[in-house]
Order: structure tokens, then C-alpha cells, then sequence
């Protein structure tokens, strides 16, 4: 069995005219971001939308798209831009909110109340995000939810490595304080 | 003490006791096809020029600034390259040209870069669309062809002008831009990039030098298109749109 191409692959092949490898590049991808963006946005329609707009972005400047750099901070960054001009627009910050969202399923075992209890600790998490400085929340949304490295985090915001650690050694000190408390 | 190492070490400590809180938040299958179907209609009508590179979209408004500039001196027959490159005035067109690159530079600025501080941003847009346009209408001009009268009488005719040479570059700029980081700040630097062409087609053409007449008539045409230009697209919105802002 063959490895599955790399999302530079997929860029390359979509940029050379091949719309399946857009949509594999969009299942790889719609998942990550939704679940990144759940961890601070509350409105399932804002967060549709984001995904959708950056997704949007993407298609308008794939010519843009550097080969030989790597896809994910560039898509990364590009969903973080269009989160911040979405609450721009709306003039209002990702703030804690009540959820409006059904988490999905995760398998046999997740029953009406454990999903009730996941939605708990997910509005605790983004409450706790809320009270984070914008530069702290952003690095770790994209360190702690979008699983990418400090390098590709600095990447992403524009900072430099050790500058990107300070923000998440103090966010991360924060929001476990928070956590623990509650 | 290494400080890296105390930070690396400590967040280590910090990460690896963060739990996976609230289980996987991602998507199901069928909300993939129902996005990707979404997204698909959404691409098939997005206009295709914004999907031109960056660079080529550089070009393009760059060239019709440039095109506009060139045919605008030459209409109103004041086209003296020779005489403008060997006077001591190629410092103000100099001054507007880069001016004018810099507003371009911003108003086309991809989303894929992290997005630069709104005060920066602010403080460039007003030192281009204020700073500069003072600049040259306060420092006295050395072209000996111009003439020092016609003071404030002529002031309307030339913003007049100055805006119908801004417009075809505000039009391209605006049909290629993508929306990027902060739709009124992206609309804001086009504006202040067509000025500029405007304002340095004006430089070009007009023969009244005194300072009344530059203040009235050359130096508010940025910000006169600036404002015009946001807000006729204000008002051009729906007032649903314009509520939820």
C-alpha cells in the first residue's frame, strides 16, 4: 500500500489542475480547523463560516503558494486572519459565549450525558482561552489544538521561536490555573 | 542559566499535563460533502482575477497607475520627461511614486502573511495620505515653467482632474482585490494608491505653483478619495450589513 501524498503533493497537483486533490486537501484540512476553531468560537454558524472563508482564501491565492515551503503554517495562518477579521467585522472578540453546537458522536459508548459533560469542559476551555492576551491564545490554539510545533507556531504568527515559548509558557501557566480552579 | 532550557522544560511539563478536553471537535463525513459542496459553489462564482497571483496583480494595478500617469500628462500636454528627471522636482514625484508603491504593496497584501498592527497601519495610511501630500504642497517648487498665480480659483478643476486619473487605478485595484487583511484598510490603501497616481499626475500637468492653490487643490485629493471612495461603499452596502458592523 502507498503512502498518502503530503499536502505539498496535493498542493502541486491541484495547482497543476487536479480539483480532486483540492477536495483531499479540504478533508484533511476542514477537520482540523473546525475542531480549532470550536476550542475558542462558540457559534456553530461563525464557525462554518470561518472554515469556509479560509478554505475560499485559499483557492483565491493558490498561485501565491511557495512549493517549496510547507502548506500547514500557510494554511494555518490564513484561517487565524480570517478568524480575526470575522470578529473584526462583527467588532467583537472570540468571547465566551453559550455553546449552540452538537458535538459529534465519538463512537458507541458517548451517551447523552457524556456529551453533555464534553460540552462543559469545552465551554471551561474556551472560557479560560477568553481570558488569555490575543498573542498567548493564538499560540496556543495552534501549539495545543492544531498540534503543530513551536517552529511552525512562529512560522504562522510571524514571531521568532523563543518569543512564541515565552507566550506559551505564560499561557499555558494561566489556563492551567484556571482549569485546576474549576 | 540557559533560559531557553528553564522555558523549554517547564512547558514540557506545562503541555504534557494538558488533557484532551472536550474529545474530538471535527467534523463528520457528511458535513465534509456538505462543505466541500458549499465551498464548490462559492469558488465557481468568485471572480477569477483574484485569483491571480500577488505579483501579477502588482503588475497589473502598477501598470494602469503608470498607463493613466503617462496618458494624462500627455493629454493635457505637459509630457516632459527630460525636463522633470533633470529638474529638482523629481523629488516630489519620486516622493509620490513610492508613496504610492508602498499603499499598493498594503492594499494587496495576501492573507497567508501575519497581518501587520493596526496603529502601524494607521500611522503609514496617514502619513501617506496627509504627510506626504503637505510635504509637497508646503516645500516650495524650483521648476522654472510653472507660474505662481491662479491661487485658490482653480482649486476644484484640478481635484477634478486629479480624481479622474485616480479612478481607473481604484477601479482595477479594487476588482482584483481578494478582501484580505481588514476589507477597509485594503479599500483605504487602494485609495491612497490612486491618489498618488492622481496627485503625481497634477505634479505633472499643472502650471500654478502657489501654495494656496497646492493646498486647495492638489494636496486634499487623497484624502478626498479616501473618503468618497469608503463612503460610497458604506453606503453601498445593505443596511443589515451595514448594522452588523
Amino acid at each position: 500500500m502507498g503512502e498518502a501524498p503530503s499536502d505539498e503533493d496535493l498542493v502541486r497537483a491541484w495547482i497543476g489542475g487536479d480539483e480532486a486533490a483540492f477536495r483531499a486537501l479540504y478533508e484533511r484540512y476542514a477537520p482540523q480547523l473546525t475542531r480549532i476553531m470550536r476550542r475558542t468560537v462558540s457559534r456553530e454558524q461563525d464557525i462554518q463560516d470561518i472554515v469556509q472563508q479560509t478554505f475560499l482564501n485559499v483557492h483565491r491565492a493558490r498561485k501565491d503558494f511557495d512549493l517549496k515551503r510547507r502548506f500547514r503554517p500557510w494554511i494555518m495562518t490564513i484561517a487565524l486572519n480570517v478568524k480575526r477579521e470575522h470578529f473584526r467585522r462583527k467588532q467583537r472578540r472570540p468571547e465566551h459565549e453559550m455553546p449552540e453546537y452538537d458535538l459529534p458522536d465519538q463512537g458507541d459508548g458517548d451517551t447523552a450525558h457524556s456529551r453533555l459533560e464534553r460540552m462543559a469542559e469545552a465551554e471551561a476551555v474556551r472560557a479560560a482561552l477568553a481570558t488569555l492576551s490575543e498573542g498567548q491564545r493564538t499560540v496556543i490554539e495552534l501549539h495545543w489544538f492544531g498540534e503543530n510545533s513551536f517552529a511552525e507556531v512562529a512560522e504562522i504568527v510571524g514571531a521568532n521561536v523563543s518569543a512564541v515559548k515565552v507566550r506559551a509558557h505564560r499561557g499555558y501557566k494561566q489556563l492551567r490555573m484556571l482549569l485546576v480552579k474549576q | 542559566m540557559n533560559e531557553d532550557f528553564d522555558i523549554d522544560r517547564e512547558l514540557q511539563e506545562l503541555v504534557s499535563g494538558s488533557p484532551e478536553i472536550g474529545g474530538d471537535l471535527g467534523l463528520k463525513c457528511a458535513d465534509i460533502d456538505a462543505g466541500f459542496a458549499r465551498l464548490q459553489l462559492e469558488v465557481a462564482g468568485d471572480p477569477k482575477l483574484r485569483s491571480l497571483s500577488t505579483t501579477t496583480r502588482i503588475a497589473i494595478i502598477g501598470g494602469t497607475a503608470v498607463a493613466s500617469l503617462l496618458f494624462a500628462a500627455a493629454a493635457m500636454g505637459r509630457l516632459d520627461l527630460g525636463d522633470l528627471l533633470t529638474s529638482a522636482d523629481i523629488l516630489f514625484t519620486l516622493s509620490l511614486v513610492a508613496a504610492g508603491l508602498v499603499a499598493l504593496l498594503l492594499s494587496v497584501r495576501p492573507m497567508h502573511r501575519p497581518p501587520l498592527d493596526p496603529r502601524v497601519m494607521l500611522g503609514v495610511a496617514g502619513l501617506l495620505a496627509v504627510g506626504v501630500p503637505l510635504f509637497h504642497a508646503l516645500v516650495p517648487h524650483t521648476t522654472g515653467s510653472h507660474v505662481s498665480m491662479g491661487g485658490a480659483s482653480h482649486a476644484f478643476g484640478c481635484l477634478a482632474r486629479g480624481f479622474a486619473v485616480a479612478l481607473p487605478t481604484l477601479i482595477v485595484a479594487r476588482v482584483l482585490d481578494r478582501g484580505g487583511h481588514g476589507g477597509t484598510s485594503s479599500a483605504g490603501f487602494a485609495a491612497i494608491a490612486a491618489g498618488a497616481t492622481g496627485l503625481a499626475a497634477l505634479d505633472l500637468s499643472c502650471s500654478l505653483v502657489s501654495v494656496e492653490h497646492i493646498v486647495l487643490g492638489h494636496a486634499p485629493l487623497i484624502v478626498a478619495l479616501l473618503l468618497a471612495y469608503l463612503g460610497l461603499s458604506r453606503l453601498g452596502r445593505p443596511l443589515s450589513a451595514r448594522r452588523a458592523t
